[in-house]
């Protein structure tokens, strides 16, 4: 059985996640797969899923760089056709393992982003189907516009072993506001 | 307390008196006073003494300009009184003085100026006198350094940040900066103004006949929703690429700008004469600000020093506030007073054409002397020119040049989306600013693809009257101030010409001018006059100091923002805690330091080292960097990569890293293990992680290898399962993997499942038993702990922490990259030559180790033990030195006791010509004791590695 770090027995067990003026879900254990190296993205075109730019997200695909690829919807079928082909294909790149997921969203949920993101994530600025790889919570961060359970807002992908960091980070930052 | 009626004073609300304490003394203004009009309302003029003469001082510029008016709350220092409000039961006292403001037992050095001369610093500690510093000097300066008292009990604030981004920066909210931000904004850009000051408006919320405009703009300013406007706020440097730090409080937004327009205005400048510091004599827009925001009277009976039309209307005002003028000096050959001189005329308010040389008065302005002629008065007011602010400009790559003719400086701008408006462009009269920031606010817009027209230059005829040059001459007997927050005179510029200094960047080092909290912005047009004319050249090319951020100073605390310590924890924290562990955090990582009651601390590791040495334990090794090495060049990578042969490592075999940089120093170990022919795992050290796949990155990049870099270290989790029983352990485990001795020698390694968990094992260790790691991913590290748990009952497996590792490695001799090697530790040093590969062409560092090999063994990494009783402190530490002949060849990098040996157990590192076995060193113990030791090998448990390989 897996266990992630806000499941019982998980390392960021008793952290409780901020639900006031900005929303933080976690996703985490929602199903992911990337691949990186030589191969990735022809193995992944290969199986009909069209790849966007680089730093940008389409059809649950993101490209993180050339040959660096993250897909974020039924990612388990793709996992069990990449075990079974034939190389090149590139490489497991552990993403499910290595990131942590989470969703913020909220009603002050720019303000607090101002605080947390140096990146300009205003929609002038952020399109729809951009990403960006910079810092979230103080640390390094991937992090995209995304509408989850119908609420607005940005997917957060982050080391994983810094799960409770992040959400104290997030928590502490959007006090200012909950504060009045 | 008096003040005059409203409309003056409107920053004030009368209806809500404020009470506060200044030096102990109660004292009453209202809700929206600053501490320095509030003070002044009560007729208290002086705020502080100065830097090194301890004289009186007060207000002068109430812009927040000058050293003067910093005071001491309690928990602040340096606080500027002409810019703090004052809240009910603030307590305010003075800075820099010897018992009180009013008795300030310094005040002697008032009359020991001559015993002064310029270039302290230099003649003092760059001479004979030098060895003085220690004993006499340095308390002296760190007791003066800083004028005020940090206060170390201070309570915790917090400080916040955030990012700010916009098409426009305005800086500065004045009639300029007001008028070409809502021009921008209008258009439709994105824009944002900052002013430091509590409203908008700047000069026109004091200057006379300015209401109307004031108005206007405010009200624009309001229907603009794309304007972003943020008073209090500082713009406290500018950075490449339009980058801005605003400070407001305790919060400092990190702003980024396309287009900026500086429209920081420009800074007045006081007149120099004998004892132009004496509180009273203050500039003419400080007498204005004390009227129109405070309702503040500066004076009784003033004398108003004139050299452009600014001047006359401060005179005008003081005469509409009720104060007597008793004349209007205007330095000018034949005055240009025009209009505004006629009007002060039929008011009956007298135009001498002369200059002020010397104002009287011990801690109060009595009398001013004017052409000879002393007349009586306790205001005098100076409105004789100003500066642009250039200080951002200039920041930003703008170039500071003088206009003789009109005797004042000029901003050429870099070609950059920078821009300037308003007087800080040399303008002065409202239609002149205004028509000024309208073209520069169309200039952005221009560069931002918006609405945008062609506006032609301005001409501003007031402009011209606004500056005049005066002849400044040392007073015989001297108190001319040019620098008032480093009370630099006139005379003390002058003999720094004559000592050969030329340069003002030097001049400033020498004499400290422009040193202080006010950065020059009242010494620095001055300056340059002085040293132009004892120079023999223009202004232009004396030029000003160079100007760097901050602007202003800026507490630590906004720099910092939330104090915010990484932190990592393994999927394995919440068990850790539940099996009692005393959890420390290691680097960013949270770690068991020992499992059990923290008052038994000593007693728990020991039983934990003793469980490793005689039965078996567990120690979570998930913070171990992991990386994935894969691709068909995956091998020859490792080679370049590492000292040692990888591309003919065998599939299923672990193999050593050691890795250098170019200058052969070592900066990472690890283990590689091949599980296929284009796949390694690869732990690296815990802190060093990051940095070796950054160089890995790098040079992957570099070289072009067909290869890709993983870093896993989140991704898996690891166990290592070590001593005499780890065998049994492991085999009790359900798990399709051949943990027997036939099936699993020591270095080799796989992959498997276990309890239904899939890993990598390897036969590795850090303790000299038998060892079994195990990694596996993250999510499933729970699952694979559970099971090694439940699977070592029988042979009582016990957990153990970082500090039994600790021992355990160092009984063993195994070194730690960061704690026995250091930024020079070359693997010679460390008696690693057997991890060198000497056949392979090439690795990162190869060279450099062979040339280092050839200059000699500097010094060498010995073991070294102590048979003194557990507590004693006759026992070298960590850090403590190794000496030879008394001088220090080395230092110990770990020292601790072991349970197992029963004595003290040490790395050291000794001369290169005592490494040899048995050669007695000597070491100074931190009490400082002199002990010897004869040198051992690494090693002190198992030398001969026979029990990590059963």
């Amino acid at each position: 059985m897996k266990t992630f770090p806000l499941s019982p027995g998980g390392a960021a067990e008793n952290v409780t996640l901020i639900d006031n003026v900005i929303t933080l879900t976690d996703l985490t254990p929602l199903p992911r797969f990337g691949l990186k190296g030589r191969g990735s993205g022809a193995w992944l075109q290969a199986q009909g899923r069209p790849l966007p730019q680089i730093n940008q997200i389409a059809n649950g695909v993101l490209r993180l760089g050339s040959e660096d690829l993250v897909v974020v919807e039924t990612a388990d079928d793709l996992r069990a056709a990449w075990h079974a082909a034939p190389a090149p294909k590139g490489y497991t790149a552990w993403r499910e393992e290595t990131w942590a997921w989470m969703h913020l969203s909220g009603p002050r949920l720019n303000d607090v982003l101002a605080k947390i993101c140096p990146v300009d994530l205003s929609p002038a600025a952020f399109k729809d189907n951009q990403i960006a790889q910079t810092r979230v919570g103080y640390l390094e961060a991937i992090i995209w516009r995304h509408t989850f359970d119908g609420r607005e807002g940005f997917s957060v992908f982050f080391d994983i072993a810094a799960t409770a960091f992040f959400a104290n980070a997030v928590a502490t930052a959007a006090r200012e506001f909950s504060e009045g | 307390m008096t003040r005059l009626p409203a409309p003056w004073g409107h920053r004030i609300n009368r209806d809500k008196p404020v009470s506060f304490r200044f030096e102990g003394t109660k004292f009453t203004g209202f809700e929206g006073d600053v501490i320095a009009s509030s003070l002044a309302a009560n007729d208290q003029w002086m705020l502080s003494r100065s830097f090194k003469y301890h004289r009186p001082r007060g207000l002068m510029s109430m812009a927040g300009s000058e050293a003067d008016t910093l005071v001491q709350l309690p928990s602040d220092p340096n606080v500027q009184a002409d810019r703090h409000q004052i809240s009910e039961g603030l307590l305010v006292t003075a800075q820099n003085v010897n018992g009180s403001l009013a008795n300030d037992r310094d005040a002697f050095m008032d009359k020991l100026g001559r015993f002064m001369p310029v270039g302290f610093y230099y003649r003092t500690f760059m001479g004979p006198t030098r060895n003085a510093w220690l004993k006499f000097w340095e308390p002296l300066i760190r007791k003066k350094a800083g004028l005020g008292v940090l206060d170390t009990n201070a309570t915790h604030q917090n400080y916040e940040k955030a990012n700010l981004f916009c098409d426009l920066l305005v800086v500065g909210g004045g009639a300029a900066g007001l008028t070409a931000a809502i021009e921008a904004a209008e258009a439709g850009a994105d824009v944002i103004l900052a002013e430091m000051e509590p409203e908008i408006g700047g000069a026109l919320t004091y200057r006379r006949d300015s209401s109307d405009l004031l108005h206007d703009l405010r009200n624009r300013a309001t229907a603009c929703p794309n304007l972003r406007i943020m008073t209090d706020t500082l713009v406290n440097g500018w950075y490449e690429d339009n980058w801005l730090p605003l400070i407001r409080g305790n919060k400092l937004f990190k702003t980024r700008a396309v287009e900026v327009i500086l429209a920081t205005g420009a800074i007045e400048q006081p007149a120099t004469f004998r004892n132009n510091d004496l509180p009273g004599i203050m500039l003419g827009s400080a007498a204005q600000r004390l009227m129109r925001h405070y309702a503040v009277k500066p004076g009784n009976r003033a004398v108003v020093l004139a050299a452009n039309p600014d001047g006359y209307r401060v005179a005008l005002d003081l005469l509409d506030a009720g104060v007597e003028l008793a004349t209007v000096v205007d330095p000018r050959a034949g005055g240009s007073g025009g209009d505004l001189a006629n009007a002060l005329h039929t008011k009956g308010v007298k135009t001498l054409t002369g200059d002020i040389t010397e104002a009287q008065g011990k801690k109060h302005l009595k009398s001013v002397t004017a052409d000879g002629t002393r007349i009586p008065c306790d205001l005098l007011v100076m409105s004789v020119g100003s500066v642009p602010m250039w200080q951002l400009p200039c920041q930003a790559g703008a170039k500071l040049s003088y206009d003789q003719d009109h005797a004042r400086f000029n901003l050429t701008l870099p070609d950059a989306p920078l821009h300037i408006a308003g007087s800080v462009n040399g303008l002065s009269s409202h239609d002149a600013v205004t028509t000024d920031a309208i073209r520069s606010a169309h200039q952005v817009l221009a560069q931002l693809d918006l609405p945008h027209r062609d506006i032609a230059g301005v001409e501003d005829t007031e402009a011209v009257l606004a500056n005049f040059e005066p002849t400044i001459t040392a007073h015989p007997k001297g108190k001319d101030f040019i620098d008032r927050d480093e009370d630099i005179q006139v005379k003390d510029l002058q003999n720094a010409t004559r000592e050969g200094y030329r340069e003002l960047e030097l001049i400033k080092r020498f004499t400290t001018v422009g040193m202080g909290p006010s950065q020059g912005r009242h010494s620095a047009l001055a300056a340059a006059r002085i040293v132009a004319k004892a120079t023999d050249r223009s202004i232009a090319e004396t030029g000003v100091t160079t100007a760097r951020p901050p602007f202003a100073p800026e507490t630590l605390g906004v720099l910092s923002g939330h104090h915010h310590p990484a932190e990592r924890r393994t999927a394995l924290h919440q068990e850790h805690l539940r099996l009692g562990a005393d959890m420390r955090p290691v680097g960013a990582w949270w770690r068991p330091y020992f499992y059990g009651d923290k008052t038994d601390a000593r007693c728990l590791i020991d039983e934990e080292v003793r469980a490793v040495r005689e039965n078996a334990g567990v120690l979570d090794v998930s913070t171990l960097g992991g990386l994935e090495v894969r691709g068909p060049d995956a091998g020859e990578f490792l080679n370049r990569i590492y000292t040692m042969a990888y591309k003919k490592q065998p599939v299923g075999r672990c193999r050593y890293c050691l890795m250098t940089n170019e200058m052969g120093t070592v900066i990472d170990d690890g283990v590689a293990l091949r599980l296929a022919d284009d796949l390694y795992y690869v732990t690296a050290t815990t802190g060093a992680v990051a940095r070796v796949y950054a160089d890995m990155l790098f040079w992957n990049a570099q070289w072009q290898l067909d290869v890709d870099v993983l870093n896993v270290t989140s991704a898996f989790s690891g166990f290592n399962i070590t001593g005499p029983n780890a065998r049994q352990v492991v085999e009790a485990l359900n798990s399709n993997i051949d943990f027997s001795h036939e099936g699993f020698a020591y270095l080799e390694g796989c992959e498997g499942r276990v309890a239904g968990v899939p890993v990598r094992a390897m036969r590795i260790g850090f303790t000299g038993e038998l060892s079994y790691e195990l990694h596996c991913p993250s999510s499933h590290a729970l699952t694979l702990w559970q099971a090694i748990m439940e699977a070592g009952k029988s042979v009582s497996l016990r957990p153990y922490g970082l500090e039994a590792s600790r021992i355990l490695r160092l009984e063993k001799g195994h070194i730690l990259i960061g704690q026995d090697t250091d930024a020079l530790t070359s693997p010679d040093e460390l008696g690693f030559d057997w991890a060198v590969s000497k056949s392979k062409p090439f690795f990162i560092g190869k060279r450099a180790i062979e040339m280092r090999r050839n200059k000699g063994l500097p010094r060498k990494l010995a073991g070294l033990s102590f048979d003194a009783p557990r507590d004693s402190q006759d026992v070298p530490q960590e850090s403590c030195l190794v000496l030879r002949d008394n001088v220090p060849v080395g230092h110990v990098t770990s020292s601790l006791y072991s349970p197992t040996l029963k004595k003290h157990i040490a790395l050291a590192y000794v001369h290169g010509d005592d490494s040899d076995t048995g050669t007695q060193v000597t070491l100074k113990c931190r009490n400082g004791k002199r002990v010897n030791a004869p040198v051992e090998g690494h090693a002190f448990f198992d030398p001969d590695n026979k029990r990590q390989e059963v």
